[in-house]
């Protein structure tokens, strides 16, 4: 409710505004010109009279409003635009956009080439100040209907503009240079950047492509390209000891480029060398394969349910060859639980005739050859929970 | 900004790691692993070549010994002999080398090798077992050596030896069971104590058919026997023993019906039924003492049993209407059911192993024997005809014996076994109608 309240307050109170000083009155106010109090003079003289009157008297009416509106909207976000006129107030703006380049400072340098146009036809209607009523409301709706080509463009020329406005503050600069010292702190930061080489090569602002963050990207991954092919060696690192100062910051990238080409290097060595090694290589077994490989150990584990080795859950680990072969010598019991000590060897003993018994009589499990480093070791637990008699 | 120029390079070998390495990261997490939750469940085949005759005299012997031991092994179920036909090859000397190949190429698992000799009245066995598949001897070989009458125990020491070294568990070949050999039609049956080897050979009786025995029961080390005899009108229990088949009447309340003994695992202490005054309860009692009343209720409590290590009994009453199986303190005490399934419940008898219990169930007209944990869970009824009773463990726990009887006029009683897992149903050959087994210990 009150957000509502307010905002039909601040509606209504800028309804009124708007009809106390907008056009209402000023067109009331012409109607003053009274023709009534001409009535003494004869129609002769009365139309001689009344015509120049009537002719200048529109003019100034009709374009005064619009001039009046118009100027102050431009100034209004900045009242500077009046004093600006005056030289006095540009020195102060004019040391702010220097040091940083940023849009802030230039906004307000900016104004004054872009009204300077419009401001001097102001100064004439300005006499009659009804300047600072009209300018808030009236301004806008017209000068929305230029400014949608201007105000975009008019950022981007400014930069370009402030540049040369830079030189004038130079002779002021007597005091700008306790504000330069901002530049410094931007040196500081940039030499990590390698992409600001480029920045400081231009003008600061002179740079369209404010938008930096698009360039940086391919920047980096030209950059990135031309670093892999590069020889690997880190003894190379210390014998780049000459930072050109500028280039710290590529030297760095430099570094980090070499360190990850180093890893990826090894990585592929790795790839290369692991099927020579026998370690595991490719992808692992799929769900079907090992349930394949479990169902044909399973046929073979052969459980008397009635034992008390029935209660043992015996884990078995051993190798295989490459023709999946079980390599009797590396069977080995890797855990147990329940059941005693004869119990356990029993049910290791079961276990362990399952493994051997179901290699397709001698001749290996049917395992994916591709994936040897998958299957070159394995563990199976024997679990006969699922059988115990209950 | 500067930060992510720097690090864009690590990311990027990183990345590539991740897509060029997986196989390599997945082994480093060890071997492949699997998991086996149900197998199958198949006798296990065995190659026995004849034994090795070392002598002319000792051709029959070994023969024979061979024929027992293969007979105890596939008689469990869990075995099964390939047969001479599909052998590559023979054995012909008693050698620790064997050629697995050839076992191997006709599925053997195992391998049993034996060789005998025989000197005068003195056989001598000796024999190997081999693990085919894994080309291993399991285990040492072993010599038993013994009389000519015991050949059969030279055998199933031969078959325990085999059976425990691939189970892991002890055997039950080389004991006896005690039973009533029964014969003559139903009203006018003739019942004597008789005792055989567990597979039914080498039956001898212990007594005449002048009166009806019933119940007997083995003392842990096998020497003894305790029964019930209604020599004098009454039922009364006897110890006798084995060796001497003498006999000494046990002491009990006077002018009271005894009835169903069974020996405390201590062997001295005697645990039995006694009706006195209408009222039947559990006492215990031990050589030169009085009885001890265990239980004192109004209802019938019978068929004691004790837990191995001698600290529970279990036993059978019908305190709740109907018999139900009760578990109370050696030394009595407030009793707790363990049964709770429909039907009447009796002759409750603790394993060996002690994790079970074995019982006779009749329930819906039919008669089982079952099996349950000691709290009453897990109850399994491993069979069901016109009447089965009367169960008993043998030494390892894994098989039970029991009294089938048919049905109609001419039904006879027969004793029939069971793995305890259900399975391996067979009847033990007797030359008589046969009740009341009781199996006796692993004989030394």
């Amino acid at each position: 409710m009150q957000p509502g309240t307010i905002i039909s307050g601040v509606a209504h109170t800028a309804l009124i505004l708007f009809a106390l000083f907008g056009g209402m009155f000023a067109r009331d106010e012409l109607p003053p010109p009274d023709v009534a109090q001409v009535t003494v003079l004869s129609e002769e003289d009365f139309a001689a009279l009344t015509r120049p009157d009537v002719a200048d008297e529109p003019t100034p009416a009709s374009e005064a409003p619009t001039a009046a509106l118009e100027i102050p909207d431009t100034p209004a976000p900045e009242p500077d635009p009046q004093p600006e006129p005056t030289p006095a107030p540009e020195p102060t703006p004019e040391p702010e956009p220097a040091p940083a380049p940023e849009p802030q400072p230039d906004p307000v340098p900016q104004p004054d080439p872009t009204p300077d146009p419009v401001v001097e036809p102001d100064p004439e209607p300005a006499p009659p100040e009804p300047v600072p009523e009209a300018p808030p409301a009236p301004p806008q709706p017209e000068v929305a209907d230029d400014r949608p080509v201007a105000p975009v463009d008019v950022p981007r020329p400014q930069p370009r503009v402030s540049t040369e406005a830079t030189p004038p503050p130079p002779p002021e600069a007597e005091e700008a240079p306790e504000v330069v010292e901002a530049p410094d702190p931007e040196p500081a930061e940039a030499p990590e950047q390698v992409v600001e080489d480029q920045t400081p090569a231009a003008p600061p602002e002179t740079a369209e492509e404010i938008v930096t963050e698009a360039e940086r990207p391919t920047q980096l991954t030209n950059s990135a390209p031309t670093g892999t092919p590069r020889p690997r060696g880190r003894p190379e690192r210390p014998a780049t000891p000459p930072r050109s100062e500028g280039t710290t910051s590529t030297a760095a990238s430099d570094n980090v480029n070499q360190a990850a080409q180093e890893t990826i290097a090894g990585l592929q060595q790795l790839l290369e060398q692991a099927p020579q090694e026998g370690i595991p290589a490719g992808p692992p077994l799929t769900a079907g394969e090992k349930e394949a490989f479990r169902l044909a150990v399973r046929q073979c584990w052969n459980v008397d349910t009635g034992s008390q080795a029935a209660n043992v859950t015996v884990s078995i680990r051993f190798q295989m060859t490459r023709e999946a072969q079980v390599i009797t010598s590396s069977i080995r019991q890797t855990g147990a639980s329940g059941g005693s000590d004869a119990a356990v060897r029993a049910a290791f003993d079961a276990g362990r005739r399952a493994i051997l018994r179901c290699q397709n009589q001698g001749g290996g499990y049917n395992l994916p050859a591709e994936k040897f480093g998958q299957w070159q070791e394995v563990e199976v637990t024997f679990n006969p929970e699922g059988m115990r008699l209950r | 900004m500067t930060l992510l120029r720097l690090l864009t390079p690590a990311i990027l070998a990183l990345s590539i790691l991740g897509l060029g390495l997986p196989g390599a990261a997945q082994a480093q997490d060890g071997p492949l692993r699997i998991e086996i939750t149900e197998g199958v469940i198949e006798p296990l085949p065995f190659a026995l070549p004849t034994f090795i005759a070392e002598n002319p005299e000792a051709q029959e012997w070994a023969q024979r010994i061979s024929d027992v031991v293969a007979a105890d092994l596939t008689g469990t179920g869990l075995f099964r002999r390939i047969p001479r036909d599909a052998f590559v090859t023979d054995v012909t000397e008693f050698t620790p080398s064997v050629t697995y190949a050839n076992w191997k190429a006709i599925n053997a698992q195992a391998l049993i090798t034996g060789a005998v000799n025989v000197s005068g009245d003195q056989i001598n066995v000796k024999f190997r077992l081999f693990d085919v598949f894994s080309e291993a001897p399991l285990g040492e070989g072993l010599q038993f050596g013994g009389t000519s009458g015991s050949w059969r125990r030279l055998a199933h020491k031969v078959s325990d030896a085999v059976y425990s070294r691939i189970t892991g568990e002890t055997g039950y070949f080389d004991s006896r069971v005690v039973f009533v050999s029964e014969q003559g039609p139903k009203n006018e049956r003739q019942k004597r104590l008789a005792v055989m080897d567990y597979d039914g050979a080498n039956v001898q009786y212990l007594t005449d058919s002048s009166s009806i025995v019933l119940a007997p029961r083995f003392s842990p080390d096998g020497t003894r026997v305790l029964y019930t005899s209604y020599e004098t009108g009454f039922p009364q229990i006897y110890e006798m023993n084995v060796g001497t088949v003498s006999r000494i009447p046990l002491q009990v309340p006077a002018e009271s019906m005894t009835f169903a003994p069974r020996y405390a695992p201590d062997g001295r202490t005697v645990v039995f039924s006694a009706s006195i005054g209408g009222n039947t309860d559990i006492y215990a009692v031990q050589p030169g003492d009085t009885p001890r009343q265990l239980t004192n209720a109004p209802s019938i409590e019978t068929a004691p049993s004790y837990s191995p290590d001698g600290s529970q009994i279990v036993f059978e009453s019908d305190r709740s209407g109907t018999p139900q199986l009760y578990i109370m303190p050696a030394g009595g005490g407030e009793p707790r059911r363990i049964s709770n399934g429909a039907g009447r419940y009796g002759t409750p008898v603790w394993s060996p192993r002690g994790d079970l219990i074995a019982f006779t169930k009749q329930n819906a007209g039919r008669f089982h024997i079952g099996v349950m944990r000691t709290d009453g869970s897990e109850e399994r009824l491993l069979t069901a005809s016109f009447l089965d009773e009367g169960p008993t463990w043998a030494p390892n726990g894994r098989v039970i014996m029991f009294t089938r009887e048919s049905a109609g006029a001419g039904g006879q009683p027969a004793l029939f076994s069971v793995d305890v897992s259900g399975r391996n149903l067979t009847q033990v050959n007797t030359p008589n109608a046969a009740s009341d087994p009781a199996w006796s210990p692993l004989l030394p």
